[in-house]
C-alpha cells in the first residue's frame, strides 16, 4: 500500500514538473515576442530611449555595412538622424511592421529572425512639393536575446538589405 | 580562536570560487574562441563545418537578404556549390581570414561578429579558363549557445561589408 502511494506521489511529481518546464518555456516564448513587439513599436523617428531599455548595455549592433560595438554611442547616432529627419520634415512619420517572425529557444538564449518593414510616411507640405508620399526600407533582421537577471534582453542586432 | 578560524575557511572558500568562476568563464571563451576558428578554417570544407552548427539554426545571408530556416537544406545548397567549384577548378584555391573579431558572452550564450574575406584564387588553368581572382568582403554575426555542455553555433548572419 505504501509503495503504491509512492509510486502516485513519483507520478504527480514527474506530471507537474514537466507542466512546470512546458509552462516556463511558453512564459520565456511569449516574453521574447513582447520585446521583439516593443522593438518594432518603437522603430520610429521618435527619441530611442524606449528602444534603448530592451537592450543589453554591450549590445553589439550591424547595420548598412557597419558594426557598431558601442551601443550608448549607436543609440546616440540613431537618435540624433532621427531628429534631423524631423526637424527637416516636420510631421513625416514613422511606422514599421514585422513579418515571419521566426523565435528559436535555446535554454536563455533566444535566436529572432523576422522581415522588418519601416515606413516612412511624408507630411502634405512635402507631397505637394512633389515628394512621394512614403518611403519604405525593407530588412532582413536577426537578434540574439539572453535573459539576464529574470529579464529578456537584446544582445544583438543585425540588418541586411531585402531589397 | 574558533570564530577566527571559521573567518579564515569562509574567506578561502570564497577565493576558491571567484578562482573557479574565473576558471570557467576563461574555459568558454577558450572553447567559443575555438569554435569561431574551426568555423572560418572549414570554410572549404562544409562537411566538417555543419558539425558545429545545431541542426536547427537560422541561417541569414545575401543583399538582398535571404533567410533559411532549415539547415539541413541550407547546407546541401552550400554542399552543391562547393562540389562545383571543385569540379571547374580542383587545384585552386579557397580560404576564408577573419579581423576585427568581437566575442561577447553572456552565460551559455555568445555573440562574435567580425569582418570575413572569402578568397577565391584560381590555378594557373583556371586563369587560362577565364577564371580571376575574388575576394568577398562580409560582416559576420555567429551566435553561439551551450547545448548539452557542447558550444554550437545556432545562427549565422551575414552581409555585404
Amino acid at each position: 500500500m505504501t509503495i503504491l502511494k509512492n509510486l502516485r506521489l513519483q507520478h504527480l511529481a514527474i506530471l507537474l514538473s514537466l507542466f512546470a518546464t512546458a509552462t516556463v518555456h511558453a512564459d520565456d516564448r511569449s516574453d521574447v515576442e513582447g520585446v521583439i513587439n516593443a522593438y518594432v513599436k518603437s522603430q520610429t523617428l521618435e527619441n530611442m530611449n524606449t528602444q534603448a531599455k530592451l537592450m543589453a548595455s554591450d549590445r553589439t549592433y550591424i547595420a548598412g555595412g557597419t558594426r557598431y560595438s558601442n551601443n550608448e554611442i549607436s543609440m546616440a547616432i540613431q537618435t540624433a538622424t532621427n531628429s534631423v529627419t524631423r526637424k527637416a520634415s516636420p510631421g513625416i512619420k514613422r511606422i514599421s511592421t514585422a513579418e515571419d517572425v521566426n523565435i528559436r529557444l535555446n535554454g536563455d538564449t533566444a535566436i529572432v529572425s523576422f522581415y522588418l518593414i519601416m515606413n516612412d510616411i511624408n507630411n502634405a507640405a512635402n507631397v505637394k512639393a512633389g515628394q512621394s508620399i512614403s518611403t519604405t526600407v525593407h530588412a532582413t533582421v536577426s537578434m540574439a536575446l539572453f535573459k539576464m537577471d529574470g529579464d529578456w534582453k537584446i544582445v544583438h542586432t543585425h540588418f541586411s538589405p531585402t531589397k | 580562536m574558533i570564530k577566527l578560524k571559521n573567518s579564515g575557511v569562509f574567506h578561502l572558500i570564497a577565493l576558491l570560487s571567484l578562482f573557479a568562476t574565473a576558471t570557467v568563464h576563461a574555459d568558454d571563451m577558450d572553447d567559443v574562441t575555438a569554435l569561431v576558428n574551426a568555423y572560418i578554417e572549414t570554410e572549404s570544407d562544409l562537411n566538417a563545418q555543419s558539425k558545429l552548427m545545431s541542426e536547427d539554426r537560422i541561417y541569414i545571408v545575401g543583399s538582398p537578404a535571404m533567410r533559411m530556416t532549415d539547415n539541413e537544406v541550407n547546407m546541401m545548397g552550400q554542399a552543391f556549390g562547393e562540389k562545383r567549384r571543385e569540379a571547374m577548378d580542383s587545384k585552386s584555391l579557397y580560404f576564408a581570414t577573419i579581423e576585427d573579431q568581437i566575442i561577447r558572452m553572456y552565460g551559455e550564450a555568445a555573440v562574435a561578429s567580425f569582418r570575413r574575406n572569402l578568397n577565391f584564387r584560381p590555378s594557373a588553368a583556371g586563369m587560362k579558363n577565364g577564371m580571376s581572382n575574388n575576394t568577398s568582403r562580409q560582416l559576420v554575426s555567429v551566435v553561439m549557445a551551450k547545448v548539452e555542455g557542447i558550444w554550437k553555433i545556432v545562427h549565422t548572419h551575414i552581409s555585404p561589408a
